[in-house]
């Protein structure tokens, strides 16, 4: 057995659920695999203090007060309850409608502002990238045309369109994480749902709501291209599971090819899309970053590492503590050090403080420890963009804080890019195809 | 927490789906006795998943108050309890979003109770330096499980806080038993991710 499978066997097993035959081939791993066996005993400390949470009963008087509110309601006209809440959520809809219609056009002069996308920009992936690559655009340019499209937007923008492909082409796995079929769709339900979300226009409800809707659009869609609604609903269900708890929307689906086996793509929307716009600094942006989430970074943790421990020296900080093995948030095991290479943190606490020559010495070390990072990691455009930061900026992206990068002045689109949340689900089996899940590695 | 719990234990008592029919045919009083049968389960609910004992109160009463009026769609096909205990995360869930607060195991069940009522395991045995110590990892479990997404908080507070096992769980959730254990499995891993600064720290 090895440790990622442990690491899977160990829930089963403290549940005992585990088989007998399994059960033993984890203990054999346990004595053997420190890493595993400490990960058991802390699993099972915590599933202790979960079983010993604080409990509590009801007090006379709180029994008394559900009685009384029981009978209240219990004495009220049948209809009556019914047609409150009728006009509770009448009422609901009407002022969320309004703050929609606000948030809408407040977005849509944002976007004008900012950085303008018609709906043929997003409608291709050929297009979006070349919208990608602008650098903003000139402010107030925003024609009669564009104002009376104003309203056109804002109706679009809350009935966006799943997009859906059932040409059934065959993708290898290189290919499927460079996919982008999904990027319009994303940057769609960005200025449809997430945007007015944050704008307190649409609730956890409605995106809910939304969400369910989103799945049997796709479906019925699939359905009237020859494809089958049902493995296709089955595949969102599984994409939605996989991506853990948060409230996501299905934006694209594909019937396709990989491994010579028919499955579906499908692409889930969230809230960190605003990443993929040019600019993700504005304050839209930082109040859908402060809300959490699983932004990636562009550049992988170890490397960060190793940078903040090379930058360590010049800051007078001591180097990051050695990482360890984790799961990440799709259970697979994650070594954040990659063996070999510098010893960063040697280098660290050797470096003699105050000591000019040793401090020329150590910045002619430093600059040949990043164009050794460049080389390793054949990205000479994220070491120039990482060579900029410093010390404290790099500890902040290892520790997610964007928020005072942002204030700090980082431009957060150099560094993040928003999760990709597809998904390749066999039809047949339902299992779901390996490797696709984590493309980017969450640091959340 | 079983979830027959309350379901036949006694003969002359009538079980929770006779009192379902008894009030469906008008007697009021059936609906009391499934409240008062209830309300303790439906407020540790509430209490775990919100974190506060006057926040419990009210959930546990908006529950009742809509299975006042969702009674009539109860169609027997799962246990009345199963169909409560969905209701009721529901409720909780709602009410976590309306009151804009992050919903919490662990805002700190514990903290608000007389001291009397805290239960610890092995309250007054430990020596004085181990109840703290105790409670300290008490309090960390918490506050990691608080950081959890919903339905991670959900599952955990379902299986590892309540005991249901898989099977109860996944008709609660309405979701298959593979789900039940891909999502336990998720969230516990991301449970001990949260818990990793604290483990290391700890001696």
């Amino acid at each position: 057995m090895n440790c990622r499978k442990a690491t899977r066997s160990l829930g089963p097993f403290l549940d005992g659920e585990l088989s007998a035959a399994l059960g033993e081939e984890l203990e054999r791993h346990l004595t053997s695999c420190p890493s595993c066996a400490l990960r058991h005993r802390r699993m099972q400390a915590m599933l202790g203090e979960l079983s010993s949470f604080p409990s509590i009963s009801p007090t006379p008087r709180e029994r008394e007060e559900l009685l009384r509110r029981v009978r209240r309601e219990l004495s009220e006209p049948a209809t009556a309850p019914a047609f409150h809440r009728r006009a509770q959520l009448a009422a609901a809809a009407i002022s969320m409608l309004a703050v929609a219609v606000i948030a809408g056009v407040a977005f849509t002069l944002w976007r004008g502002e900012q950085a303008p996308v018609s709906e043929e920009a997003v409608s291709t992936p050929q297009e979006s990238r070349d919208y990608l690559s602008e650098e903003g655009n000139p402010a107030g340019r925003a024609s009669a045309e564009e104002a009376d499209a104003l309203q056109g937007t804002v109706i679009a923008s809350l009935s966006p369109t799943p997009s859906l492909a059932v040409a059934g082409r065959e993708y290898d796995e290189e290919e499927l994480k460079g996919y982008r079929e999904d990027l319009g769709a994303r940057l769609e339900f960005y200025s449809a749902y997430w945007y007015p979300a944050t704008m307190g226009a649409l609730s956890e409800a409605d995106l809910r709501s939304a969400q369910r809707e989103l799945t049997h659009e796709l479906a019925a869609s699939a359905a009237s291209h020859g494809g089958n609604p049902e493995s296709l609903e089955a595949a969102i269900e599984t994409a939605l599971a996989q991506a853990g708890g948060d409230t996501l929307l299905p934006c694209h689906a594909e019937l396709a090819k990989v491994n010579g086996r028919e499955c579906w793509l499908v692409s889930l929307s969230g809230p960190e899309d605003y990443l993929l716009f040019p600019d993700p600094q504005r304050p839209p942006a930082m109040a859908l970053a402060s809300l959490g989430g699983e932004e990636s970074l562009k550049v992988s943790e170890s490397l960060l590492r190793e940078l903040a421990a090379g930058l360590a020296p010049y800051q007078g900080a001591s180097p990051p503590k050695p990482p360890a093995t984790q799961p990440d948030t799709a259970g697979k095991n994650v070594r954040e050090s990659e063996g070999g290479g510098l010893a960063p943190g040697e280098q660290a606490t050797e470096a003699p403080e105050g000591d000019k020559t040793a401090a020329a010495e150590s910045r002619a070390d430093f600059q040949s420890f990043l164009r050794q990072l460049a080389a390793r990691y054949n990205s000479l455009d994220m070491l120039g963009k990482l060579e900029s930061l410093n010390y404290e900026q790099v500890i902040m992206l290892l520790h997610g804080n964007w928020e005072s990068l942002a204030a700090q002045g980082v431009n957060l689109g150099d560094f993040l890019r928003p999760p990709r949340r597809l998904w390749a689900v066999y039809c047949e089996g339902g299992e779901i195809i390996p490797t696709t899940t984590f493309f980017w590695k969450s640091i959340r | 927490m079983p979830l027959d719990e309350s379901d036949g234990n006694e003969r002359e008592r009538p079980t929770d789906e006779e009192l379902v029919r008894d009030f469906l045919a008008g007697d009021a009083s059936a609906f009391e006795e499934l409240a008062t049968r209830y309300q303790p389960a439906v407020m540790n609910m509430a209490y775990r998943l919100l974190g506060n004992r006057s926040d419990a109160a009210d959930v546990c009463q908006e529950v009742f108050v809509l299975l006042l009026r969702k009674l009539g769609s109860f169609r027997g096909e799962a246990k009345f309890s199963t169909w409560l205990y969905r209701v009721s995360l529901n409720a909780c869930h709602d009410y976590a979003r309306k009151s804009r607060r992050n919903i919490s195991l662990s805002e700190s069940p514990g903290d608000d109770l007389p001291e009397m009522e805290q239960r610890l395991a092995d309250d007054g045995l430990d020596a004085p330096e181990a109840s703290m110590e105790r409670a300290e990892v008490q309090k960390a479990v918490r506050e990691a499980v608080a950081r959890l997404p919903y339905k991670f908080k959900e599952i955990i507070y379902l299986h590892d806080i309540s005991g249901y096992n898989y099977k109860e769980v996944a008709e609660i959730l309405d979701i298959s038993l593979g789900t039940v254990k891909s999502r336990l499995n998720r969230a516990r891993n991301r449970l001990a991710l949260e818990l990793r600064d604290y483990w290391e720290q700890s001696p």
